[in-house]
């Protein structure tokens, strides 16, 4: 009565659904997204029998080429697994960027402390010194929140910034026969690189970090206690406290995993691909992770899908340039139309759903 | 009151449907000039929908509005407002940080390029000593009190010059003598020629109405004048059969199960002061009182939601004071909140998942800190059975449920690991009289058990027939009022109302 009302349109918000309509969704706007390129290709005066058949070659050509693409998904990944956490919670951190590099900064100083030891492990350490750098950048934001209630967007927006800067701040002044001319640290010894799986491509052992990641993810959301009060402070903080979930435990946790994640994405991306401090480690993995994994839904399983798609769509993007002229640029052009195309989809499905609903 | 009057309003086979299902069916209506007509149902009875298609919130599916004579097609609230049909929503629409004037203008199509609040003040002033208002006009809305808000709510109205004026559930927020006052100020109105409309459950202010129409899932069951008839007659057109609220038996234990002592808290918002209470073994205490006057913060502190400043509340002997929710819970303290959708449940939660809400750490659901589905799904078999919760699966969203249903899932919940005390604040408010009368039976069966049960209700009928003691709520101080035999309802109306207390400022021009 008065409820139809009151009654709440259905949330366009991030609301668990049916893995089956992820899938449905994130295949649609792939689709979507890539009928829209066509157009612009056309438009542009590319001609896209050209254009896509180079796209594929570059991203899964070949071994090299599958390889460079799943190197490049690896760090989506995991940034996109630390915004499905928190924002399966409702919380709206970006502070992925700036945890991602605390996180490198930790894991080189870890690599230079431990520098003269090598093992054949002698990595594992400084990608554990990452995920705490990481997970302490992302706890100062939880625990503004929690105490003082300051918004974590902003906070963590800010606190991207203050990543940066420190970052220079070290190449600069803090190691050792720093190049200041470059901005680039001297290189991590080379006991802690990252062991490559396929020869002469950047693809390594972070392949099974962030598969491993995603798993347990994937996992401790679906199945856990804490996965159980995280979806439920998410959907519902006045009842989950009712129910004796303490919002600032929970927040702060979710924060330091969240920022644990991007600190290893950190941590990855110097041992395995930069091997040095330099501003390229602000590479805008993080940033890129925020978008990988609205479109996954925050479902982990779709992160992966979501994250090397892509991945391809960077590195067939060099291809298409080489063979079709189209500028490489197009590539992040598509990744934005396929975010749109996204969107759209998410509420057309809503919709359905919402219709299915009534007329049961 | 005389019908030969012309209907300002008629609605003829008037249908509106969601989807699939229907929520007004084919009802016709009319309302005379000078009448007061009344629209009785239980919740989901289709009188909300059926005015806001009136209104123009929603556009009917079949059938047509007449206004003054002339057929009119309703598109939205604006055209009602030029029509001159204005509405009294049952939750306010008004903004707390502005003024009465400013709410007034906010709500009346602009006349000329420049605001006038000083004609309005005026107006507004003219309109308050004609009705016998006690509003300040230059008052901050969101400093008055409920009941005073909804006579702003009025003012709205009034001051467009309504020619209708709906309202929907407008008692819900008073004490009984300010339900009469603004029947009294409802009468005065339809005798200037005003027509009004009256969406109500409660007989006896569809009893107060020249005309009612009765309306049941969404079918109009009759439309009768109410001189003569009585509540027994409505009521049983209302639900369909003859309904009684269960009575307690037996008298309660000398064991004191839940004890506060001396409780206040000083933070935001409404405040507690010095509360005194004690809940016997096998007792139910009625809690009566216009929302708003500190039950949500006594329950809160008690669930352990909020915090205490002074005081102790002792379970058994054991001090829960500030403890915390969960620990609260440990102590065998169940808590049924005031709002279930946005305090109880988890809306895109399955009920299987609400029903494991707050056990997600015990071993009834989990083991080493992972959910096992088996006991999940074990343990929602067995609550959707013994609570005879109609849903199509366990895995339902909770938020498809209808409210009754879903205030089944959140007893289930707390009966289940509830073993000492029952804190139900409005238990069975917006319920059908069915999902009313089994809420009332378990709170009787639980009494029968030995629980100490804490019941907060605005149906003080009901209140006087289920506690063993009542007090009232007034200004976060609690009135112990004690045996319902020996009060009656009109000296519960006056505490209410705020007599017999030091007053609160904001209160006093209720009183």
């Amino acid at each position: 009565m008065s409820t139809q009302l009151q009654q709440p349109l259905p949330s366009v918000a991030f609301a668990v659904p049916p893995a089956l309509i992820t899938l449905a969704v994130i295949v649609l706007s792939m689709l979507a997204g890539l009928a829209i390129t066509v157009l612009l290709l056309l438009a542009t005066g590319y001609r896209p029998a050209d254009a896509l058949p180079a796209l594929w070659a570059g991203a899964f050509g070949g071994a090299h080429e599958t390889a460079e693409t799943v190197a490049r998904a690896v760090p989506l990944v995991l940034t996109a697994l630390a915004t499905s956490v928190a924002y399966r919670a409702r919380l709206w951190s970006v502070g992925q960027e700036g945890q991602l590099v605390v996180g490198a900064l930790f894991t080189y100083a870890a690599a230079q402390l431990l520098g003269g030891r090598v093992g054949p492990f002698a990595w594992l350490l400084p990608l554990g010194a990452g995920a705490l750098g990481g997970a302490l950048w992302g706890v100062l934001p939880a625990w503004w929140k929690a105490r003082r209630g300051v918004n974590e967007i902003i906070s963590t927006v800010l606190l991207n910034y203050v990543a940066v800067y420190l970052l220079t701040y070290a190449i600069a002044h803090l190691c050792e026969k720093a190049q200041p001319t470059y901005l680039q640290s001297d290189p991590v010894p080379g006991g802690a690189w990252l062991p490559t799986l396929v020869a002469d491509t950047p693809l390594n052992v972070g392949l099974f970090v962030a598969l491993g990641a995603a798993s347990v993810v994937a996992t401790v959301l679906a199945h856990s206690a804490f996965g159980f009060e995280l979806r439920a402070f998410g959907s519902n903080p006045v009842a989950s406290r009712f129910k004796g979930i303490d919002s600032v435990r929970t927040t702060v946790v979710i924060f330091l995993v969240s920022g644990a994640l991007c600190g290893l994405c950190g941590a990855l991306q110097l041992l395995g691909t930069h091997q040095r401090l330099s501003l390229a480690v602000a590479s805008g993995a993080g940033n890129a992770g925020i978008i990988v994994a609205m479109l996954a839904r925050l479902n982990p399983w779709g992160v992966l899908l979501a994250a090397l798609m892509f991945g391809a769509l960077d590195t067939g993007s060099t291809m298409m340039q080489l063979e079709a002229g189209v500028p490489s640029t197009l590539a992040k052009a598509m990744q934005a139309l396929m975010l749109l195309c996204f969107l759209f989809c998410e509420l057309a499905v809503r919709r359905v759903l919402a219709q299915r609903d009534c007329d049961d | 009151m005389s019908i030969d009057n012309s209907p300002v309003l008629r609605v003829r086979h008037l249908t509106k449907r969601f989807g699939s299902f229907t929520a007004v069916d084919d009802v016709s209506l009319q309302v005379g000039r000078a009448e007061i007509h009344g629209l009785l149902g239980e919740n989901g009875a289709g009188k909300s929908t059926l005015t806001a298609c009136i209104s123009g919130y929603h556009s009917p599916d079949v059938g047509d509005v007449e206004f003054d004579g002339c057929s009119v097609e309703i598109r939205s609230p604006a055209d009602a407002t030029r029509l001159g049909i204005g509405m009294v929503h049952q939750h306010f629409v008004l903004v707390p940080a502005l003024s009465v004037i400013d709410n007034v203008m906010a709500a009346t199509p602009r006349e000329s390029l420049l605001l006038r609040p000083a004609t309005v003040r005026t107006r507004l002033q003219a309109l308050c000593a004609r009705y016998e208002l006690d509003v300040d006009p230059d008052a901050q809305v969101g400093d008055l009190a409920v009941g005073q808000q909804q006579w702003v709510e009025i003012l709205k109205c009034l001051y467009q010059k309504v020619r209708l004026l709906i309202l929907d559930e407008p008692t819900a927020v008073l004490a009984p003598q300010e339900s009469a006052r603004l029947f009294a100020i409802l009468r005065t109105l339809a005798g200037e020629g005003t027509a009004v409309i009256v969406i109500t459950h409660k007989l006896d202010e569809a009893l107060q109405c020249d005309h009612v129409t009765v309306m049941r899932k969404g079918r109009q069951i009759a439309t009768l004048p109410t001189q003569g008839r009585d509540k027994e007659e409505l009521s049983r057109l209302m639900v369909g059969r003859v309904t009684a609220t269960p009575r307690r038996q037996g008298v309660p234990g000398d064991e004191r199960r839940l004890e506060i002592r001396g409780l206040s808290t000083a933070g935001g918002g409404r405040r507690l002061h010095d509360v005194d209470l004690s809940v016997h073994r096998g007792e139910i205490l009625g809690i009566a009182g216009v929302s708003g006057n500190g039950q949500r913060e006594l329950f809160e502190v008690l669930a352990g939601t909020r915090r205490a400043d002074r005081g102790q509340i002792r379970c058994d002997g054991i001090d829960i004071t500030n403890v915390g929710p969960a620990r609260v819970m440990g102590a065998g303290v169940g808590h049924i909140p005031q709002d279930r959708f946005a305090e109880g449940l988890v809306g895109e939660f399955s009920v299987m998942d609400n029903l494991a809400l707050g056990l997600h750490r015990t071993p009834a659901v989990s083991r080493r800190g992972f959910l096992s589905r088996s006991r999940m799904q074990a343990l929602a078999r067995s609550a959707i059975s013994r609570y005879a919760i109609a849903t199509r699966s366990a895995r339902t969203p909770v938020h498809w449920l209808s409210g009754g249903n879903a205030q089944k899932v959140v007893i289930a919940r707390e009966l289940f690991h509830a073993t000492r005390v029952l804190l139900a604040n409005q238990p069975t408010r917006g319920l059908d009289i069915g999902v009313i009368e089994d809420i009332y039976t378990l709170l009787l069966a639980k009494r029968h058990e030995g629980f100490a049960i804490l019941l907060a209700s605005d149906e003080l009928d009901d209140l006087f027939a289920l506690s063993d003691r009542i007090a009232v709520m007034v200004g976060g101080r609690l009135v112990m009022v004690g045996d319902p035999a020996q009060a009656s309802v009109e000296h519960i109306g006056h505490l209410m109302a705020g007599g017999g207390v030091a007053q609160q400022a904001s209160r006093e021009s209720v009183a």
